[in-house]
């Protein structure tokens, strides 16, 4: 596969959540503000990247018996130095981004794209699958938080594009809205992208 | 007899040598960034408090001087050292900070804790000398849900505290949660929609401390 191909494929055609559903958690969670859900998206393609890489570059060295808790290991001291590179240089930024950071560690996407690729692929390929993998999920997010900020606030990134007589949605404020609006979203992907495909 | 030698990367040792290689690498790498950040984000964190206290003085000292508060606000440092004192009240965990104008205190912020949904919070509340109105209050510490209880920091909430009597007769006044959109009336905050624990936790951590700061502090006493 030619690099950009491994790019449209992790991003679009296997993409982590409307495909291999995972990610879940966090895409209820985060999406229910736009600004939410780009920072999260932007500090998983981050760490998604950097974890790929260095899983992919010692792949030849890592036993097969200890290598789910090596690339924890990997996973997780990124996600830190992230964390401490934020607070140092970017410190509103990393206030902006509250527990967020912490929950990088515990998105499945992590290692799934650790297991089911890097260790088994060349680290630049390896990493390009990560950023691939990182920008689908943000993608999904995005959508997401798009329909429930827009109908529970009335706003997107902050900003107000409802009118004053607008009566926001307090279910899509709420984690229920998002399975529906993710089980929806699933259902059109399945029926119209993947259409030729079956 | 087979004396034939194991490759080292076959042996029982190798995964355990390489865990205790990786883990030293990255941990080690992780300490020293800490190491070297540390005294940048701690300096940061200083500042940041600094700005809140100096945030929630601001219209207190701008009445009282008749200066203008946003440039009170884009002077600090200098406005923060020369307004505001660090002093202490009985019963307080952590200091608290008092603007004094020609000998006389005109606002007190004082540092309290609470209870939220998931974790502690603190919140600093710029209060009338005698404790018993809120001017301002800044929610500066939670790890309440993002997208729900985390908006108890957002301005329009944190606004409903503000020149809010709170302390009538020596006792905390009731204050009623009503929805987020409804008209609000005295005595009345809106909640945050999908968060009434964590806007309720708010109301709690005013009512505990600020009622228990005005009962252990009399005019007389106070530094």
């Amino acid at each position: 596969m030619t690099k950009k191909e491994i790019f449209v494929v992790s991003a679009f055609k296997d993409n982590s959540v409307w495909r291999q559903i995972l990610g879940i958690c966090s895409t209820l969670a985060v999406t229910n503000l736009m600004l939410n859900s780009l920072i999260m998206g932007l500090g998983v393609i981050f760490t998604l990247a950097l974890s790929t890489f260095t899983i992919s570059l010692i792949r030849e060295y890592t036993p097969r018996s200890v290598r789910m808790m090596a690339q924890t290991l990997i996973i997780g001291a990124y996600v830190i130095i992230v964390d401490i590179l934020l607070k140092a240089w970017l410190p509103d930024v990393s206030k902006q981004l509250g527990p967020y950071v912490g929950l990088i560690i515990t998105n499945c996407i992590l290692m799934g794209r650790a297991e089911a690729f890097a260790a088994q692929n060349k680290p630049l390929d390896s990493m390009i699958d990560g950023i691939g993998a990182g920008v689908g999920y943000t993608l999904v997010l995005l959508v997401i938080s798009f329909i429930r900020e827009l109908l529970g606030f009335g706003t997107l990134f902050g900003v107000r594009v409802m009118g004053e007589g607008w009566i926001n949605w307090s279910i899509m404020v709420m984690a229920p809205s998002a399975f529906f609006i993710l089980a929806l979203m699933i259902w059109a992907i399945n029926t119209y992208y993947y259409k030729e495909a079956k | 007899m087979n004396n034939e030698r194991i490759p080292f990367r076959e042996t029982l040792i190798y995964p355990i040598v390489f865990m205790i290689i990786l883990s030293i690498i990255f941990v080690g790498v992780l300490a020293l960034m800490y190491h070297a950040t540390k005294e940048k984000v701690e300096t940061y964190k200083e500042e940041s408090y600094q700005k809140i206290v100096l945030d929630l003085c601001a219209p207190s000292i701008a009445t009282a001087t008749g200066l203008n508060e946003a440039d009170i606000i884009s002077a600090f440092p200098q406005s923060y050292n020369e307004y505001i004192k660090q002093t202490s009240l009985t019963g307080e965990d952590r200091p608290s900070f008092a603007v004094s104008i020609d000998d006389s205190v005109i606002v007190r912020v004082v540092d309290i804790p609470g209870k939220g949904l998931w974790d502690k919070m603190r919140a600093l509340v710029a209060v009338s000398p005698d404790l018993s109105q809120i001017r301002k209050l800044a929610i500066y510490e939670q790890m309440e849900t993002p997208g729900l209880g985390a908006r108890i920091s957002e301005p329009w909430f944190q606004e409903q505290f503000q020149d809010l009597q709170v302390i009538a007769d020596g006792k905390f006044v009731t204050l009623e949660l009503i929805s987020e959109k409804q008209e609000r009336k005295d005595g009345q905050i809106n909640k945050v929609t999908g968060a009434t624990i964590s806007s309720g936790a708010v109301i709690s951590m005013l009512k505990d401390s600020l009622q228990k700061l005005f009962e252990q502090n009399t005019l007389g006493a106070m530094p």
